[in-house]
């Protein structure tokens, strides 16, 4: 396997990781308090951050192999998934305006990555 | 979607761009042997601001549907190229722009949701 679909595979896995990470930051929400140790006990909150964090040296870890530019696109797979599973997990409103809006912010997010 | 949703998402995005910033200036010189790491300031700032636009960011999930929120994260892309361009001498490309106004215009449609 060549290194531009290595990297692309960890860009993948990166999505996945952000997306799981923004999951565990919805469901750290309900009991989400302004108050350092009911953050630090907060273990959707900590778990959210540990997958960010794996998404983050994903990321890099597909920047030293491949182009930003070839990968940039890609990173726009979080906006798919979270959505579906926002839909899937937390029953949200699925709308016309909604699908626009975010097939909108992902061909921004590929142009301004592009040359 | 209500306004403190669409406040939040700003001042979190604004704050994980700095933070962006921060963790390219702290790769610059990026050594993972802990003495070096322990020193790389603007890693560790990079991060710290992370951490801070994430907490912020789950005030606004708090609030409103996550497949909403979520997308306005994307804001975080414009502050980043307005960035490159006035303080890296990055090119604005007519290609850039669009893509900023695409992102600016999902986004207006997601606060309508």
């Amino acid at each position: 396997m060549n290194d531009n679909a290595k990297s692309l595979m960890l860009v993948v896995c990166c999505t996945l990781f952000t997306a799981a990470g923004q999951i565990f930051y919805k469901l750290s929400s309900y009991t989400y308090e302004l108050n350092v140790f009911k953050l630090i006990t907060n273990w959707q909150l900590l778990l959210g951050l540990l997958f960010y964090f794996i998404g983050g040296l994903l990321l890099v870890s597909a920047l030293k192999l491949g182009d930003l530019s070839k990968i940039y696109p890609f990173i726009s797979l979080t906006f798919i998934w979270v959505f579906i599973l926002g839909i899937v997990i937390f029953k949200d409103t699925f709308s016309a305006v909604k699908v626009v809006g975010t097939l909108s912010i992902i061909a921004g997010v590929a142009f301004i990555g592009g040359r | 979607m209500n306004s403190p949703i669409i406040l939040l998402a700003v001042i979190s995005t604004l704050i994980g761009a700095a933070g962006a910033t921060f963790l390219k200036k702290g790769s610059n010189n990026f050594s993972i042997k802990p003495a070096q790491l322990i020193k790389n300031y603007y890693l560790i700032a990079g991060m710290a601001l992370y951490v801070l636009a994430s907490l912020i960011f789950i005030s606004a999930l708090k609030i409103g549907e996550i497949s909403a929120v979520y997308p306005l994260t994307s804001l975080s892309y414009i502050w980043v190229s307005i960035i490159s361009f006035k303080f890296l001498k990055e090119k604005s490309t007519p290609s850039k722009l669009a893509g900023i106004g695409l992102i600016i215009a999902g986004v207006v449609l997601m606060t309508l949701t």
